[in-house]
């Protein structure tokens, strides 16, 4: 069911956001809270643009970074946001992007990752 | 165990240019450790477990790191820092590479001030072999 939900959401998303990689993240104990994300990247910055957000969860985006010279890596987050809107995480200006990806806050859960 | 000190010195990049020479590891059974630059840091890869240990063994302010990319078709690379001063606990980092005859990871010690600096001390690349041979 949630692969299903997940397809349609996305391919509604594509269309809305030309081309731009679209995700859906399920919270897992609630469907009904599941949120949409579409995201983009930009040099060394990873853009999350949260489109639902039904339960107000707090969510941001993440990007892993990774120091090449010396294999380095980090993690840095953007900004929390409790609906909808964007969230902007960014690597160092010596790393370059790893990973990217969003988290969703789910009380009793902690913070749960989602891979874009 | 059997080592083998570096042949694919390229994959990794940390070395000087042209500064790379074949080091002779110290190992004893899994463990294949760099000797280099014995009185900065001790580095070692050890088979069993597939750990890597790095111990600071200089009061400079500096962390000690191993750098290693795996040879086991992954193609993963990373880095284990002993951040936390000099003649204390070593650092171990653990991992999960691999197994196969063939494979092995490539590993090279330094010093760097802070996660961005520059490397210093920098070792002979060396071999440790993910499986015992």
């Amino acid at each position: 069911m949630r692969l299903k939900q997940r397809i349609v959401v996305g391919a509604v998303s594509v269309l809305a956001f030309s081309g731009l990689p679209v995700f859906v993240a399920g919270a897992q104990a609630d469907p009904s809270c599941t949120v949409s994300v579409s995201g983009s990247t930009s040099g060394k910055s990873y853009t999350v643009n949260f489109t639902k957000n039904p339960c107000g969860r707090k969510v941001r985006a993440y990007v892993g970074c990774i120091y090449t010279d010396t294999f380095y890596r980090s993690t840095k987050y953007g900004k929390t946001i409790s609906g909808t809107g964007t969230s902007k995480a960014t690597c160092d200006s010596r790393d370059v992007i790893e990973k990217r990806g969003h988290q969703v806050y789910v009380p009793g859960q902690g913070w749960t990752t989602y891979p874009h | 165990m059997r080592i083998r000190p570096l042949s694919a010195v390229a994959a990794l990049t940390i070395a000087a240019a042209g500064t790379l020479l074949a080091g002779t590891p110290a190992s004893a059974a899994s463990k294949t450790c760099a000797v280099d630059q014995g009185s900065v840091y001790d580095v070692c890869f050890d088979a069993d477990g597939d750990k890597f240990i790095v111990n600071d063994l200089r009061k400079d302010g500096m962390r000690a790191v191993v750098k290693w990319k795996a040879m086991d078709g992954s193609g993963r690379v990373g880095q284990c820092a002993d951040t936390d001063g000099a003649f204390n606990a070593a650092k171990v980092c653990d991992y999960d590479f691999k197994e196969g005859p063939q494979n092995y990871v490539l590993f090279t010690g330094f010093i760097q001030d802070g996660p961005r600096g520059a490397a210093q001390f920098i070792s002979y690349t060396y071999t440790g072999y993910i499986s015992a041979k």
